[in-house]
């Protein structure tokens, strides 16, 4: 959105760096049980679902993803190193989101990749 | 020293395309449809999911009797529903810099194209009723169920956006000019729905 003193980018990389690990960790969960109910429904006789391919995938998309997110984060905690992050906005609200994005990112990470893996290492429709 | 202390005051294209060069955040009305957006998001969530729940839960999808969707039209009926986004943003970007004529130009070519693209569905929806009942199985049931919602978005944006030209066919007021960012904010939303429906729609084929 063009205005005078809200341009695309910085936004697009405040917002990025704050949901966009999220949103890939949601994906992940929601896109993995799907082809998890895939593999053990009656339709994957003809599906033929591989799930430790699938889950495979997710787990690396989501990885770079996520550090696409924390690199947006730690941009916009770069650009706004002269502000403090309980000052007044725009620059301190924006520095304060970016502190717990680059913070809240990492636990994203440490999720995305405890969920692939644990999706990959068991074995699928047999109950724990 | 802001020429309007007040966004409300600008009553006239030009006074619209200054508070809008002057805007530093996002209008109350457009957080407010992000949000109602999210609601509506969910909901297509939910309905998507349960299809794909239905279908892995089936062995023949469509169930026998029921034909498979066909493919050359609603491709082609979601690329012009899609491509009305472009005459939408060029209404905003028309209005934003005061050029109302342009933007109501814009708005009208994106209205005759939505109206066509409704037509055209809800005579397919009907025919389709009638060939296969949503009674008829749990694939018809979420077929209609996720077709019928998404023409009832395009239906509300139909409206919002004939709304908006009504509005403006007595002048562009800061006031208008933050619904019709609100009614592209909506517009584009209906249209990332429709490539998602139509994706579903069509996954039996794949």
């Amino acid at each position: 959105m063009k205005t005078r003193g809200l341009a695309v980018g910085p936004e697009f990389l405040q917002w990025f760096g704050l949901f966009g690990a999220a949103l890939t960790w949601t994906v992940q969960l929601v896109v993995g049980f799907g082809v998890t109910v895939a593999r053990c429904g009656p339709a994957n006789a003809v599906l033929g679902v591989d799930v430790k391919a699938w889950e495979l995938a997710l787990m690396a998309a989501g990885i770079a993803l996520v550090l696409l997110s924390e690199g947006a984060a730690l941009s916009v905690l770069w650009e706004t190193r002269n502000a403090d992050e309980s000052g007044p906005p725009p620059e301190g609200r924006r520095r304060f989101f970016a502190l717990a994005a680059s913070l809240g990112n990492l636990l994203f990470l440490v999720i995305i990749v405890l969920s692939g893996t644990g999706a990959i290492v068991h074995e699928p429709c047999h109950p724990a | 020293m802001n020429a309007f202390p007040h966004s409300g005051e600008a009553r006239t294209p030009a006074a619209v395309a200054r508070v809008e060069r002057a805007r530093l955040a996002r209008p109350n009305g457009w957080w407010g449809l992000a949000i109602f957006v999210a609601t509506e998001a969910t909901l297509f969530g939910t309905i998507l999911g349960t299809y794909y729940y239905l279908r892995f839960n089936n062995l023949h999808w469509p169930p026998p009797g029921v034909p498979e969707p066909k493919l050359t039209l609603p491709l082609v009926l979601t690329a012009i529903l899609v491509s009305t986004s472009v005459p939408v943003q060029v209404a905003v970007s028309a209005a934003a810099r005061g050029q109302l004529p342009r933007a109501r130009a814009a708005l009208l070519l994106a209205v005759v194209l939505q109206a066509g693209y409704l037509g055209m569905q809800l005579h397919l929806f009907v025919h389709d009723v009638h060939e296969f009942p949503p009674s008829g199985s749990a694939y018809s049931s979420i077929y209609f169920t996720m077709l019928g919602a998404h023409h009832l978005h395009v239906f509300v944006g139909v409206l919002l956006i004939l709304w908006i030209l009504l509005r403006t066919a007595t002048g562009l007021t800061s006031y208008r000019m933050n619904g019709l960012r609100a009614t592209a904010f909506y517009w584009h939303f209906v249209n990332v729905l429709a490539l998602c429906v139509l994706g579903t729609q069509l996954s039996p084929l794949a």
